[in-house]
């Protein structure tokens, strides 16, 4: 081995002076992510979501427990030969917050879509999209209540709520194309006046 | 010259630089193993950059060397459950990244200078001595000048002085006899100072 090899082997760390792209990582993390999307990650949410999502789950849980409370107290004999008489089981007997719930999104939903019918839209592809959207909501929302029957927990309560909101969350939107288009309808006309 | 066959035990010891991480680093491995994307950041951090300039003197290319790096932690964080600290931690990256950026250069289909077999490969060049005023060159333009090499040339060059394998080593990840290994090895050497002068 002569000097310069000698000289090479003893500086060895002075050829490694380039650094690889800083967005290097972020690809390795995104294929890592691929590959196992099911770990636990620690996403870094803002401070007000963080306070947002605090009150909420805190909001949830004083009504489960509320819920739970009636519950237990309610005679449980006569729930379960209610429970017993299946089918059409009238959610008031056993969670009248639940029906209160109930009773005022269905309010709000019907209340939507007479809104949404002002706009003709009978027979057009929005609307049969719509409905059809609307049903399978409707089917999974009968689905979640006859499972509240034989196993109420909190999962299916939250399940069946946010069913509702869906529901009211996509009449709204339709509501709000709608309204936009209406709006640029009215525009044109304008300028051509 | 005849090419016995090596135990990939003894390669292993040979590549064992990065060592000075060793014991920190098992918590975090452990971490790894179940999957833990900080730990597998903490790892990346530690590692990428000595392993990014292994891909580099390899491929001799910045674009094909960052595809090579994220490949080899890619397959490294993929196989780190199989990983018992038999070795040093970095020496057994080395092997993936090593292994990586070569099957990258393989698809190019690289060449080896054409030796002639009369060549003196044996020389140790002593009528080439370099001169004391030639030893104050700087690591860097010494770096560059590897990058100026041929494919054969640097890699066999860089595997040798800088990754730390043998001849014999290297003629058996390269599928090339020890001779042949040899001879690039001095004709890389000279080829260098020869661009070292200019």
């Amino acid at each position: 081995m002569d000097k310069f090899e000698k000289y090479i082997r003893s500086h060895k760390e002075a050829f490694d002076s380039e650094e690889p792209n800083d967005l290097l990582w972020e690809k390795i993390a995104a294929k890592l992510d691929e590959k196992q999307p099911a770990q636990k990650q620690v996403r870094l949410v803002p401070i007000t979501k963080l306070w947002q999502m605090a009150a909420v789950f805190t909001a949830l849980i004083v009504c489960m427990i509320g819920l739970q409370i009636y519950y237990n107290s309610q005679n449980k004999q006569k729930t379960i030969a209610k429970i017993e008489n299946a089918g059409n089981i009238s959610l008031e007997s056993i969670y009248p917050e639940l029906a209160e719930a109930e009773q005022f999104y269905f309010m709000q939903i019907e209340q939507k879509r007479q809104e949404l019918k002002k706009y003709n839209l009978a027979g057009t592809k929005t609307d049969s999209e719509t409905e059809e959207y609307l049903s399978e909501l409707d089917k999974a929302y009968k689905d979640l209540k006859k499972e509240l029957n034989t196993n109420s927990n909190e999962l299916v309560i939250s399940e069946m709520v946010r069913n509702l909101q869906i529901r009211i969350d996509l009449l709204n939107q339709q509501l709000e194309v709608l309204k936009q288009i209406e709006k640029i309808k009215e525009e044109q006309k304008g300028k051509k006046l | 010259m005849q090419v016995s066959v090596n135990l990939s035990t003894a390669k292993m010891s040979k590549v064992v630089d990065i060592t000075q991480y060793q014991n920190s680093n098992e918590q975090i491995i452990l971490r790894c193993k179940r999957g833990d994307r900080k730990a597998q950041y903490e790892i990346y951090k530690l590692y990428a950059k000595a392993m990014y300039n292994v891909c580099l003197r390899i491929t001799g290319d910045t674009l094909e060397a960052e595809d090579v790096l994220q490949e080899a932690f890619l397959i490294a964080f993929e196989k780190i459950e199989t990983y018992r600290n038999e070795a040093a931690f970095g020496a057994w990256l080395k092997k993936i990244v090593v292994n990586a950026a070569l099957n990258q250069v393989r698809k190019r289909r690289f060449q080896f200078a054409d030796i002639d077999s009369n060549e003196d490969y044996e020389d140790e060049s002593p009528h080439e001595a370099i001169a004391t005023e030639e030893m104050s060159y700087q690591a860097e333009q010494i770096r560059k000048a590897i990058a100026q090499l041929p494919d054969g040339f640097r890699i066999v060059f860089s595997l040798y002085l800088l990754e730390g394998y043998d001849h014999q080593e290297i003629a058996e990840i390269l599928g090339i006899s020890v001779s042949t290994s040899k001879s690039q090895y001095n004709r890389a050497k000279k080829k260098l100072q020869e661009i070292l002068k200019k």
